[in-house]
């Protein structure tokens, strides 16, 4: 606000832009603003422009060039134009002339009356002589806005009263009267009056200065504006007090005091109002912090479970690969199975088989024997025996290790198993003058695989005959207990030591004993036994006879028959 | 008194042979057929009374399928020849049941034990032949014997007459006589059709009786052989034969 006095009594001079009357920089800037001018819809928080200019027109700079700086969107010289008035109403006066000297700016189709009018006032402040150089710039200026024309009129009036070309200044006022009486603008009416006034009073025409003042007394009275009435009546107070009109003089200073009053009670209502809406603000400022800060608790919350859904994710993938490659694997495997039991498919028939047959010829060839074309070493025969014997061992071994035993359980005769058994080792039992005995072995089922049973037999008896002597004696003979047949291969042979005893069952070729032919046992026949027992539900004892030998007790689920 | 009948089904004819040299002493080999239709014609010919089934015949499950032929008409026990002891045949095999198996190349010794297993499983009495030095068990109409190691059948009315002797059973046929492990009554109950008591101690073939000496108390066969009929009895027999009063 620029207000200036010469004299001393003269409280005021009003120049233009007071009174709350938006000056034509002010509209420029404002005719920018694309929220004020409604071209688009655009919230009113997002745009810089329009909050930098509101705040200019509140009058709080320091936050107008904090807009300005943040501001990347709006023209560069729009935004000098407003930095050079924030300067200039700052006081900062060299700075804004620079800003509005800008050759951009001044060039500028739409802005460069605005610079000139940035300019001129900077010279008003400066040197005045220069800013009617400017103004007269502006004059000649086409398409002068009328706004513009008038502060310029008002400016050049201003100067000239300074300068007491009274004369010149009444011409611009008389100008500015005529218009505004036109225009009705009581405000600016009144204002023009009061400068009038004062530059009569300014010559010491009181008398005129009193007659210009009453008008614009009575013109303010229309504008209800207290500042410019409060002016009014002090300036008719000081003219009244020259003409000697004291009590006039008095009146009018009461009516000053009043306003002056009423100002100053508008002001702190005005002031109480801005601290409430400080503290508004600030309340929602921290209602605005909290939520950013639950914001930003969501965000970290969503971006941790994004971050453990990848994790998931990428392990989900992990173990889906690991699931592929057991798969893989699991396919392999199939295949070496599927062709490990190709392998004993091919041992049990292609190999089994044809040594089988061997041995039926050769049985069936003792049989005839008046046939005598072949005359038969009964060596052979043992060696084909004990060679089928070894196969049936392994396929069955093998069979059971891999699960592919056919077991078949049910109630079989016991009799008729020890007696084939008996027949298989009958030349071998010759040789070695054995007396074989079987005793109460009559009526009686076990129950199990018969298959599996044999093979028990078979091995525990071969066994005896290993390590029975020349001349010795096996005995085969059964007693019943209360759920379980108990079958007893008795010999009189070596017996087993008591260590050996211990470990009898387990495959391991070190502990292999020697028989009575000084020949070593593999020791799978007493693993297979004990697997094939088990297979039967049975058990099996091994035990060295007091009376020497060795007793070999073997338990199975039994019933006996009429 | 007859040998046990046998019809066998084998493609090869080496098995075959083979199977013939083991059995052809014990056993009457009623025909060795090749393939199912031969095998049908055999069945219904001789009526054997075991069969030995091969059950691949040229690739073919026609073992099995002869042996359900079987069990639809007049069931005899069957043993089926195989190479392996592997589930998928037996699986295959076991839909005949009650089922024995002979695993080839079949050991001649084994195969008398199967048969007479084959024969304990028919009738429902495993172990009454094999776990037993003498025995008897009824097939069909017949009397299935065991005498060391020997099977031989009898025909119902082959059988004179059953004397008890303590908790065995003497038969007597027309020229034979044998000892089986049986109880008079459990004789009676399997053929109470054609046998009578006439004493504590005997069983007589209705059929075979030539003449009743009421006065001596004894009964004359039509071998020549008296047996004795006691007062208790005397009734009962009298009064099958009312005619002859």
């Amino acid at each position: 606000m620029v207000l200036k006095a010469k004299s001393v009594f003269l409280f005021l001079f009003i120049y233009h832009l007071s009174f709350c009357q938006t000056t034509y920089i002010e509209s420029v800037i404002a005719n920018e603003c694309i929220v004020c001018t409604n071209e688009k819809k655009v919230k009113v928080s997002q745009n810089l422009w329009h909050q930098a200019h509101l705040a200019f027109e509140k009058k709080k700079y320091e936050k107008t060039i904090e807009l300005l700086l943040k501001d990347v969107e709006s023209n560069v010289c729009l935004k000098k134009l407003l930095k050079g008035n924030v300067f200039f109403r700052l006081k900062l006066y060299d700075k804004s002339l620079m800003l509005f000297k800008d050759e951009v700016l001044l060039n500028h189709r739409k802005y460069h009356l605005a610079a000139l009018k940035g300019i001129s006032e900077y010279y008003l402040v400066k040197n005045k002589d220069s800013a009617v150089i400017y103004y007269n710039r502006i004059l000649n200026e086409k398409n002068l806005p009328v706004r513009l024309r008038n502060e310029v009129y008002e400016g050049i009036a201003y100067v000239n009263v300074t300068e007491e070309k009274f004369d010149e200044a009444h011409f611009f006022y008389e100008k500015l009267l005529s218009f505004y009486k036109k225009e009705q603008d009581f405000l600016s009416l009144g204002r023009t009056y009061t400068n009038l006034g004062n530059s009569y009073f300014e010559q010491y025409k009181d008398n005129k200065a009193k007659k210009y003042l009453d008008s614009a007394y009575v013109v303010s009275k229309v504008t209800n504006n207290q500042k410019l009435r409060s002016r009014i009546a002090y300036n008719l107070y000081l003219v009244s007090e020259a003409l000697k009109e004291h009590k006039e003089a008095v009146q009018y200073l009461k009516e000053y005091n009043i306003l002056q009053d009423s100002i100053q009670t508008e002001k702190t209502i005005w002031k109480i109002a801005e601290q409430k809406e400080a503290f508004n603000l600030e309340k929602k400022q921290v209602e605005i912090d909290q939520k950013t800060k639950q914001r930003n608790v969501f965000v970290v919350f969503s971006l941790v479970i994004l971050l453990l859904l990848l994790a998931i994710f990428w392990f989900y993938k992990k173990l889906q690969l690991k699931h592929q490659q057991i798969g893989i694997l699991n396919e392999e495997l199939k295949e070496t199975n599927a062709l490990k039991n190709q392998i004993f498919s091919i041992v049990a028939h292609d190999l089994r088989s044809p040594v089988a047959l061997l041995k039926q010829k050769f049985q069936l060839q003792t049989v005839n024997e008046e046939d005598e074309t072949i005359t038969i070493d009964k060596n052979v025969v043992s060696i084909i025996d004990s060679l089928s014997f070894l196969l049936d061992n392994l396929l069955s071994w093998s069979l059971s290790q891999s699960n592919l035993l056919h077991v078949e359980k049910d109630w079989f005769p016991l009799l008729p198993v020890v007696k084939q058994i008996e027949h298989q080792y009958k030349s071998l039992l010759a040789d070695k003058e054995i007396v074989f005995k079987i005793e109460n072995l009559y009526s009686v089922l076990l129950f199990g695989d018969m298959e599996l049973f044999k093979i028990v037999v078979r091995n525990c008896l071969d066994n005896a005959i290993k390590f029975t002597p020349k001349g010795g004696e096996i005995t085969i003979s059964g007693v019943a207990e209360s759920e379980f047949f108990k079958l007893i291969i008795q010999d009189s042979g070596t017996g087993i030591p008591e260590d050996v005893l211990k470990t009898l069952f387990e495959l391991n070729a070190k502990k292999a004993q020697k028989d009575t032919q000084g020949r070593k046992s593999s020791g799978l026949g007493l693993h297979l036994v004990k697997s094939m027992i088990e297979l039967n539900n049975g058990t099996i004892q091994i035990q060295n006879n007091p009376r020497g030998g060795t007793n070999v007790n073997i338990s199975v689920p039994y019933k006996n028959i009429a | 008194m007859e040998k046990i009948k046998i019809l066998i089904l084998e493609d090869s004819l080496e098995e075959a042979n083979i199977l013939q040299e083991a059995l052809k002493d014990s056993y009457t080999i009623v025909g060795v057929a090749t393939s199912y239709n031969e095998a049908v014609a055999f069945y219904h010919i001789h009526k054997p009374d075991l069969a030995i089934l091969d059950i691949f015949i040229e690739g073919e499950r026609e073992g099995t399928r002869f042996a359900t032929y079987i069990n639809e008409n007049s069931p005899i026990p069957i043993l089926f020849l195989t190479s392996a002891r592997d589930k998928i045949t037996f699986s295959a095999a076991k839909i005949e049941n009650p089922y024995s198996y002979l695993l080839k190349p079949v050991d001649p010794f084994e195969i008398k034990f199967t048969i007479e297993l084959a024969f304990e499983k028919f009738a429902n009495e495993v172990g009454q032949l094999s776990t037993k030095e003498e025995a008897s068990i009824k097939i069909n109409e017949e009397l299935l014997i065991k005498k060391k190691d020997c099977l031989f059948k009898i025909a119902k009315k082959d059988v004179y007459y059953v004397v008890a002797d303590d908790k065995y059973c003497r038969v007597h046929t027309k020229d034979m006589q044998f000892l089986i492990q049986k109880t008079l009554k459990s004789f009676l109950e399997d053929f109470a059709d054609s046998f009578i008591r006439t004493h504590r101690k005997y069983l007589v073939n209705k059929h075979e009786i030539e003449r009743i000496n009421i006065a001596d108390y004894n009964i004359v066969l039509k071998n020549g052989v008296s047996v004795p009929l006691s007062q208790r009895h005397k009734k009962d027999v009298l009064k099958e034969f009312n005619i002859l009063k």
